[in-house]
């Protein structure tokens, strides 16, 4: 037991457990205390997380379905469902809430400190590879504001798509900008001061 | 405070197809942990090196990483020379949010918040070369190389931009890593039927010297229709001897000819650690430099760990021996200097061309 825990370090990490403070609610508590890790019990639970969390141990009930839905747009919480599996609706809600892992009641100690291990690694990876995607999606961007920017060049000072190129490039150089930065500037002033003609 | 050593993952082949310029890349980052441990190590402490062999296998690079940050319990790990390692070990730093420093470069086109690039995008090498060999050799490029990710995507790119110079591929070849002398004559007999102005070569490895051989058993003549290449550093030209490989082209962010201060001091103390007749390349300059990049960013915050070290790293700056350098913070690609040079009857660079200062890396080529 011991060795198990001591490789999950809490410190840092925020929880709050969305649980009645019954025998599986206290359990939970003092487990993640164990390992540092600082709580805030909710019951029942609201329709807001008030407090930044990086870990939500929440209760797969319809009450508590808004704060999990609410849960899931939050790229790098991680999330641990308390399934009841008594409960009749049990795999309609976990297919809902997709939560990173999952502890069972009645709870057992013993399994507790695993579950967190794979819910912290896992939202963390999955953390990491949307900051991957916006930063690709940001680079999809650029190259479209680029293409715009390129157009607008060639069309007002009626030079060839090689110097339209070069002209960004040594702009976004000089300004230290990055050419995403600049070429926004130069479709969004066009735009600008097209419409003012409209007027 | 502790005084246990920092240990860090060392990962460039030893044996295989492509061990030559690998192991120049391992005595790179072993010049730089000597040299950061001789100066009191990082806050005291040490830089300890985990070195393993993956011997040119994509296979084992991704296994020996994983072994490493799993197993090992490093975080960090310098290594890599093929895209196809890179991209081997790519979803193994990512998983388990470990930091990959790759000194090598590449074809472009890549991102990962695991990895810190410090050899050139394609827009750091490639484009002042093509403009240049259009400028002065002709429009109708030759293009060789060996049979893997980088000589193909490379290409790719190689093609775009000679369209927007007019030009045009009148051959294209892919040859085994592990290709023979003899199917580089094969290939010459093409080149002399087809008779372009430039050959343009991808071939990395052992076998970028039977290239550079068969040219020279064909006759051909480099002031007409020189080799023009991106990885020919000075280790492959030792491979192939000065007189062959002299008067072809290639575009680097170093060479061992460059005249700066740090340059000077970086060069003897490599010749003094590996001796006189060894000469350093572009790719032991970016395993040099990457090393005290990262002991730099570690000095500021003490820790391994990446999600702490990693923001620090993207705003480091160093003057390294080809220039003051520094990571960019919008693609963890590094600013680098841009130069051309032509293999001398020394097997040394001299320099053709040189950027007035370090270009600014645009791995997704947006702005050409």
């Amino acid at each position: 037991m011991q060795s198990t825990t001591s490789c999950i370090d809490l410190r840092d990490v925020q929880c709050a457990v969305v649980h009645s403070r019954d025998r599986d609610g206290e359990l939970l508590i003092r487990c993640v205390q164990r390992m540092g890790g600082s709580v805030v019990n909710i019951w029942p639970p609201g329709e807001t997380l008030e407090h930044p969390i990086d870990m939500l141990f929440c209760a797969l009930e319809p009450a508590a379905l808004t704060l999990l839905r609410l849960a899931t747009t939050q790229a790098d919480l991680a999330v641990v469902g308390i399934l009841d599996a008594s409960n009749s609706g049990h795999l309609q809600l976990l297919k809902i809430t997709t939560p990173h892992a999952l502890l069972i009641r009645p709870l057992e100690a013993h399994e507790i400190p695993g579950q967190i291990l794979l819910a912290l690694n896992t939202a963390r990876f999955q953390a990491r590879q949307q900051s991957k995607i916006a930063k690709l999606e940001d680079t999809l961007r650029s190259y479209r504001k680029v293409e715009q920017a390129k157009a607008i060049l060639m069309s007002r000072r009626k030079i060839g798509e090689p110097e339209a190129y070069g002209y960004l490039r040594e702009q976004a150089m000089r300004r230290r900008v990055s050419i995403g930065a600049l070429a926004t500037a130069i479709v969004d002033a066009s735009e600008m001061l097209s419409e003012e003609q409209v007027e | 405070m502790s005084s246990d050593p920092w240990r860090v993952g060392v990962l460039f082949s030893q044996t295989g197809v492509t061990a030559v310029i690998e192991e120049t890349q391992l005595r790179g980052t072993m010049l730089a942990i000597e040299e950061i441990n001789a100066a009191g190590g990082v806050n005291g402490r040490p830089i300890v090196p985990i070195i393993y062999d993956p011997g040119s296998d994509c296979r084992r690079f991704a296994l020996l990483a994983d072994k490493m940050l799993a197993e090992d319990g490093l975080n960090t790990i310098f290594g890599c020379y093929t895209s196809s390692s890179r991209k081997a070990v790519l979803p193994v730093v990512e998983r388990r949010n470990g930091l990959l420093w790759y000194p090598t470069l590449y074809e472009g086109f890549e991102y990962s918040p695991n990895i810190i690039y410090t050899g050139a995008a394609p827009n750091q090498n490639s484009v002042e070369l093509i403009d240049f060999l259009v400028e002065n050799h002709g429009t109708r490029f030759y293009l060789v190389g060996s049979d893997y990710i980088y000589p193909r995507e490379s290409n790719r790119i190689i093609r775009e931009l000679l369209r927007q110079r007019y030009g045009k591929v009148v051959g294209e070849h892919y040859l085994d890593l592990g290709a023979k002398p003899s199917e580089f004559r094969l290939l010459m007999r093409d080149v002399l039927n087809v008779h372009p102005d430039v050959i343009f070569s991808t071939v990395v490895g052992q076998a970028t010297a039977y290239l550079y051989q068969a040219y020279a058993d064909a006759g051909f003549d480099p002031r007409y229709m020189p080799i023009a290449s991106l990885t020919t550093s000075e280790a492959e030209v030792k491979m192939m001897g000065a007189d062959v490989g002299r008067g072809h082209i290639t575009a680097a962010s170093y060479f061992q000819s460059v005249a700066t201060a740090s340059n000077d001091a970086f060069v003897r103390r490599y010749k003094k650690r590996f001796g006189n007749d060894e000469p350093t390349n572009l790719c032991v300059e970016a395993a040099y430099f990457q090393v005290h990049v990262f002991a730099k960013a570690l000095a500021e915050v003490n820790t391994m760990n990446a999600d702490i070290l990693r923001p620090i790293v993207l705003h480091c700056e160093f003057d390294a021996p080809q220039g003051h350098v520094s990571i960019d913070s919008e693609s963890s690609h590094t600013n680098l200097w841009a130069r051309l040079g032509r293999v001398n009857e020394h097997g040394q660079f001299d320099l053709i061309r040189e950027s007035s200062r370090a270009v600014m890396p645009d791995p997704y080529l947006v702005s050409h």
